[in-house]
């Protein structure tokens, strides 16, 4: 017996280790089932809209991510229950381990750290990153004229996003800069327009949030698009939904990198 | 009786020369490009090989009046005093279209008093070019890099290429050879130069004769290009812009008319023809060949040696259409960033404009306007953010800076030239407006 215990060790290991994977796939396969059975799509996004991915308009949710919900709910078959109540990606990762939510919705960037607490699906939309400059400010840091070759050079101060993407690509594309971080990107554009910092870096989508109410801004903030760096935006699943994220994939796969950026501002301004 | 057909001929066709007739295709353009901007747009084709036409004669025209001119001038004992004149009253004419500019601009201030609806529709333009990525690149040049920009490395490139600057050196160049190695070889020289200038000035003749058709085709297309959106964003801007051209043109009507001691009348009545193609094509190359035949005509009779080689001088280095715009547009830019213009800065707008129009000779027109930056970036202004607004309003002030220009290049010629005469100008004046119909 212990002989047999012995010469099969590894394959109990083995046995051992995949009981609880075999368990949470097992999970995964009944996630669309549950959500048909209960009726509802239950996603989670941000309490502040950013548009045109969410947008908030008499008190009703529109926009391109509510849209893309919309598309996953009609494919299960139940209705879009779209909360919009959590304050960042930490509180919707939270979210997803305690099952409050199915999916994430929420602009946010495919980023290496939150990737190994969640899943992500296909990116639905490709962002270029955007330097929005006060014009004058960074004149006065001399260079030899204001085309973007001369001023990335300079020993700017750059505000950017407290976020781990944006802090990495920053402190690459601009080594001779000074970065400062702020927690959202109306704290950013004022600290801009008040000379407190030389420049922001964000995407494009926030960039031109920057200029759509207030296009007047076009004088004084120059705007200097990188194509160079980009980011992915991604629905997140909770880890354990290998079959669910799957499932999303085959969904969106019609219609990921489909839309331009300029399209959705057209579309939904 | 062959004879007398031909006359009957030419004749029947002399009405298209006329005033009123060019008048007429001016005033009917206007109606076509404010009205009918969508069949304006159609025209383009009709105005632009009327263009082709005229430009195919510039650097024959260009480079032949400046090698005889200059191989004469260089032949004769006064070539020291010519040239002496030439460089001093080019610097005085200079100085003083940016110092009155600047005064204008800072009276009436172009960017003063802008509603909140003018700075929310340059703003959306200006964020438009950048988001576009259609934000304009610089053509800033050093004086090294002007010197060789200069200089063909090969002359038949340049040609084709079209390039003015290094034609004009060139050109000078070959004059000063001609002119020095004297003797038999040089008199062909110049006879041949004299000759093929005379053969040009002919095809002008001809061309004139489609003036009226050309006008209506440009004026049309180039109004119906001008948004009106701009237009009234920038409107204090080109006003100053206009005023001061219009100001600058009766100047050079009353310095021509003193020095020359003909009435304003008939000095205006010369040059009109070089005005209306100048304010049509709004190019002042094209126009170069009508403010020569306007200057050596029967009627103000200037030494075409001296008018050969001053325009087309002027023409290349003497851009006074482009010391009008940078200085108005660096008076703009401060009134509207609230930079502060103290004496030395205001120094800095009048001679550093004078200087960036000189180091921009040869380049064309909107590369041109990129050159603003030499006067902008010392005063910490925005350069790229101001060229673009400046293109977006360029089809509203290119006519009347051009026709300006080429006016004040006509003066300023008309008071080198003025008591310069000798023999072989009296056969050129009798021969060319002859021949130029």
């Amino acid at each position: 017996m212990l002989n047999i215990i012995r010469s099969n060790c590894w394959l109990l290991l083995v046995l051992l280790l995949a009981i609880p994977q075999l368990c949470q796939a097992q999970d995964s396969l009944q996630t669309v089932q549950e959500i048909r059975k209960r009726g509802e799509l239950r996603v989670a996004s941000v309490q502040e809209p950013l548009f045109p991915f969410s947008v908030l308009k008499e008190g009703r949710w529109s926009g391109y991510e509510f849209e893309l919900a919309q598309l996953v709910a009609k494919a299960i078959g139940v209705k879009l229950v779209w909360d919009a109540s959590y304050q960042d990606a930490a509180a919707l990762v939270e979210a997803l381990k305690q099952r409050k939510a199915d999916l994430v919705f929420a602009h946010l960037k495919r980023d290496l750290g939150i990737a190994q607490q969640v899943n992500y699906s296909l990116p639905y939309i490709a962002l270029d990153f955007v330097l929005v400059t006060n014009r004058l400010k960074v004149l006065e840091k001399k260079p030899t004229d204001d085309t973007f070759q001369s001023i990335s050079k300079l020993p700017l101060r750059i505000g950017t996003l407290n976020n781990s993407v944006y802090l990495n690509k920053a402190s690459k594309r601009f080594p001779n800069a000074k970065l400062e971080t702020f927690t959202n990107i109306a704290s950013l554009t004022e600290a801009l327009e008040a000379g407190k910092i030389d420049a922001v870096f964000c995407d494009e989508v926030e960039a031109r949030n920057i200029f759509v109410d207030q296009p007047e801004r076009g004088l004084y903030l120059g705007y200097f698009s990188l194509p160079e760096i980009k980011s992915e935006l991604a629905a997140m699943v909770d880890w354990s939904d290998l079959h669910f994220t799957a499932w999303l994939n085959l969904v969106l796969e019609p219609v990921a990198g489909t839309t331009s950026v300029d399209q959705l501002f057209s579309k939904h301004y | 009786m062959k004879s007398a057909t031909k006359k009957q001929s030419t004749f029947s066709l002399q009405w298209l020369k006329s005033p009123i007739v060019i008048l007429l295709s001016m005033v009917l353009a206007i109606i076509a490009g404010v009205f009918f901007p969508d069949f304006s747009k159609t025209l383009a084709p009709i105005g632009d090989t009327y263009l082709k036409l005229l430009q195919m004669t510039i650097i024959p025209i260009l480079m032949t009046a400046l090698i005889a001119s200059v191989g004469k001038l260089c032949a004769s004992e006064s070539a020291r005093d010519s040239i002496f004149k030439i460089v001093t009253t080019s610097l005085i004419f200079l100085f003083a279209v940016s110092s009155i500019t600047f005064v204008i601009s800072l009276v009436v201030g172009p960017g003063r008093y802008l509603s909140q609806d003018a700075k929310i529709m340059l703003g959306k333009t200006l964020s438009a070019a950048d988001q576009s990525g259609a934000s304009v690149g610089f053509a800033n040049r050093g004086a090294v890099e002007f010197i060789q920009s200069m200089i063909p490395s090969n002359i038949f490139h340049d040609l084709g290429q079209g390039s003015n600057l290094s034609i004009l050196f060139f050109s000078l160049i070959l004059g000063v050879a001609t002119g020095l190695m004297g003797g038999k070889g040089a008199e062909s020289i110049i006879d041949i130069a004299d000759g093929l200038f005379k053969a040009f000035f002919k095809i002008i003749g001809w061309i004139m004769y489609l003036l009226p058709f050309g006008l209506f085709a440009m004026l049309a297309n180039q109004l119906a290009h001008t948004g009106s959106e701009t237009l009234f964003a920038m409107l204090r801007f080109v006003l100053i812009i206009w005023g001061t051209c219009l100001l600058l043109i009766v100047l050079n009507t009353l310095i021509m008319s003193l020095a020359l001691r003909r009435s304003p009348h008939v000095i205006l009545s010369a040059m009109k023809d070089t005005m209306l193609i100048a304010f049509g094509t709004a190019s002042s190359f094209a126009s170069m060949p009508s403010a020569i035949l306007g200057l050596t005509g029967k009627t103000l009779q200037l030494s075409p040696n001296m008018i050969n080689l001053v325009i087309p001088l002027g023409v290349v280095l003497n851009r006074f259409a482009m010391v009008i715009i940078y200085v108005a547009a660096s008076v703009f830019a401060a009134e509207l960033y609230g930079v502060p213009l103290h004496a030395p800065q205001m120094l800095m707008v009048v001679s550093l404009s004078v200087l960036a129009a000189v180091a921009g000779a040869g380049a064309p027109g909107v590369v041109s306007l990129t050159m603003v930056s030499i006067v902008l970036l010392p005063l910490g202004l925005p350069a790229q953010a101001i060229t673009v607004l400046l293109i977006a309003v360029l089809p509203i002030i290119d006519p009347i800076t051009t026709l300006t220009s080429l006016y004040t290049n006509s003066t300023l010629s008309a008071l080198i030239a003025k008591g310069y005469k000798n023999e072989a100008d009296q056969v050129l004046t009798s021969e060319v407006v002859q021949d130029a119909g």
